[in-house]
């Protein structure tokens, strides 16, 4: 009788400690979930693998850009200095002379440019289709003066300039560094 | 008898059917679980230990019949067996062994509560791992507040479709989604469709939805604890891009600027393209760069002609044999114009020779890949590792 009962008593001793391991165990898995503050701002698992492609090549632009004149065009894109009065209502006669319904399109050409206004970012893009960039920036500049805007003005729309392709690719090799801003800007 | 042999002989009779025997209580009811052979001898058994001695496996002698002897030692073990586990039987019906069963149940029973409910919310097994699904959601959410999680996929390759399938929390309800999604109440499921959505199916693939629900007052207690781990996966439907389009000559009446690349249109063979188009596109898939993009790369780079080729001559000609292509004057396939994801000299994205929102993505793409370094375009030079993804 005796001998049964230390059994029963170590088999009951045996239970209790499985159950303090399990209580263990689970309170070292609650233990290792983060807890969560209400401040707490959880950073989300970026779970995108990118794979890196190496290469050190460039690029092979046929003309050079002028990086300063294309910072500061970036500057004055993303700091916009406000337009005077008479520059807005010039800016708004340009656009109004865009076919019904449209937003973007050519407001001006000539053999030498191609003046578009761009709805989206709200900038007009003057492409040059000759390569006496000069004679078509001043084209562009005498254009804009004439439907009203002011010098000031016609640099803080702001404009800006590029190379037709097939232009720029003639003028591939030649060492020219363009700057995509207008005279005087 | 003793007591606990009448409660074992007594658990027998009342549990015979899963397993007791008049056989048990003849021999007594008293087990030892440690030692099933010991319980076996009391019961008459013949114990395999003292069997030895006969069995030829042993290397002691014993019967000739080896296949005799092989079968006494595995009857032996079968009825060691038997009798072992009608021990375990009879010992769970002693007041100790019916303790224990306590005991053990209350554990299955913590452990369920603890759990279960865990378990339960399990995302669901991604059926293709090169799908990536990203959530991201607020930390926390109260009753009655409404919060939204914003889901993004992406496939590297190319297929029919990309699927979103987004099973959401008991206790959460359904308020909204961008694109609009369809939605199965009862099943607690959001599903987008990117073709339904009329998404250009472009390589790769990526596909992003914001969802808004509300915090019923039924929802658990720990369901703040979960939404990041929302359980969202996505899946692709095998086949080639359905809206990809391959390059034609010229069929936008003029409007495309072709040059004298080899593969015609392959810009805009949808004559779709425009600069605000681009600029519009520029400024979803790539908010942080979109105007370096488009005021100092596009330009400089191509002249924001989709169809630009830089022919592979003279400096070209030592850096892609191939040429370079498009707005981003990137590379192409072998031939140019294969269909994606069909890689470019440097991989999967270096592909210019497709059309433009495709070429926008894989610049996109290729730069990430590059941490955002935009090392590859001469035209940002001065930008040239000022960034980083």
């Amino acid at each position: 009788m005796k001998q049964k009962q230390k059994e029963n008593i170590f088999i009951i001793a045996l239970a209790g400690l499985l159950l303090i391991i399990v209580f263990w165990i689970a309170i070292l898995a609650f233990s290792a979930e983060p807890t969560l503050q209400p401040e707490q701002q959880i950073q989300p698992t970026i779970t995108i693998t990118l794979t890196p492609t190496p290469t050190h090549e460039t690029t092979s632009p046929p003309v050079k850009y002028d990086t300063a004149a294309q910072d500061k065009l970036l500057d004055k894109f993303n700091n916009r200095q406000a337009l005077s009065s008479n520059d807005t209502f010039a800016k708004a006669k340009i656009l109004a002379s865009l076919p019904p319904g449209q937003q973007s399109g050519i407001v001006y050409k000539t053999s030498n440019i191609s003046i578009e206004y761009v709805h989206s970012p709200d900038l007009f893009q003057i492409e040059i289709l000759t390569t006496d960039i000069a004679q078509a920036k001043a084209a562009a500049n005498v254009w804009f003066r004439a439907q009203g805007m002011s010098q000031r003005g016609i640099c803080d729309l702001p404009l800006l300039f590029y190379l037709n392709w097939e232009i720029a690719n003639q003028m591939r090799g030649q060492n020219i560094q363009f700057s995509p801003l207008g005279n005087g800007c | 008898m003793d007591d606990e042999n009448e409660q074992g002989g007594g658990g027998d009779d009342g549990g015979g059917g899963a397993g007791g025997s008049s056989g048990d209580k003849k021999h007594g009811g008293h087990f030892d679980i440690s030692n099933p052979l010991k319980n076996a001898a009391r019961r008459g058994m013949p114990n395999p230990a003292n069997m030895r001695a006969n069995n030829p496996l042993s290397g002691r002698g014993g019967p000739k019949g080896t296949k005799r002897s092989i079968v006494s030692v595995g009857r032996v073990t079968a009825q060691a067996s038997a009798a072992a586990f009608r021990g375990i039987l009879a010992f769970f019906a002693t007041p100790p062994g019916i303790v224990t069963l306590v005991l053990i149940a209350a554990t299955i029973f913590i452990f369920y509560m603890l759990f279960a409910d865990e378990v339960a919310n399990q995302p669901p097994t991604e059926p293709d791992p090169a799908v990536r699904v990203r959530t991201t959601c607020p930390p926390q959410a109260v009753v009655g507040q409404e919060f939204t999680c914003a889901i993004s996929a992406t496939y590297p390759g190319i297929a029919k479709d990309f699927i979103i399938i987004d099973t959401y929390f008991d206790g959460l309800e359904y308020v909204s989604s961008i694109p609009e999604g369809k939605h199965d109440a009862t099943g607690r499921k959001v599903t987008w469709s990117m073709s339904d959505a009329g998404i250009l199916l472009t390589s790769p693939l990526i596909f992003g939805v914001t969802v808004t629900f509300r915090v019923l007052g039924s929802a658990p207690d720990k369901l703040y604890q979960k939404i990041q781990a929302y359980p969202v996966e996505g899946s692709v439907s095998a086949g080639a891009a359905a809206n990809y389009v391959p390059a034609n000559r010229d069929n936008c009446g003029g409007k495309a600027n072709l040059g004298k690349n080899p593969l015609g249109n392959f810009g805009d063979p949808a004559c779709d393209y425009t600069n605000d188009e681009l600029y519009t596109f520029l400024k979803l898939e790539d908010p942080l760069y979109a105007e370096l993009w488009y005021l100092t790369i596009v330009v400089g780079e191509s002249s924001y002609n989709p169809n630009a080729w830089a022919a592979p001559v003279g400096q070209q000609a030592s850096l892609d044999a191939g040429g370079a292509w498009g707005n981003f004057q990137m590379g192409s396939s072998t031939p140019p114009g294969t269909a994606p994801p069909a890689p470019g000299k440097n991989g999967e994205f270096d592909r210019g020779d497709v059309n433009w929102k495709m070429q926008a993505k894989s610049a996109i793409q290729y730069n990430r890949n590059q941490n955002c370094s935009f090392r590859y375009w001469a035209t940002a030079r001065s930008k040239w590792g000022a960034y980083k993804c």
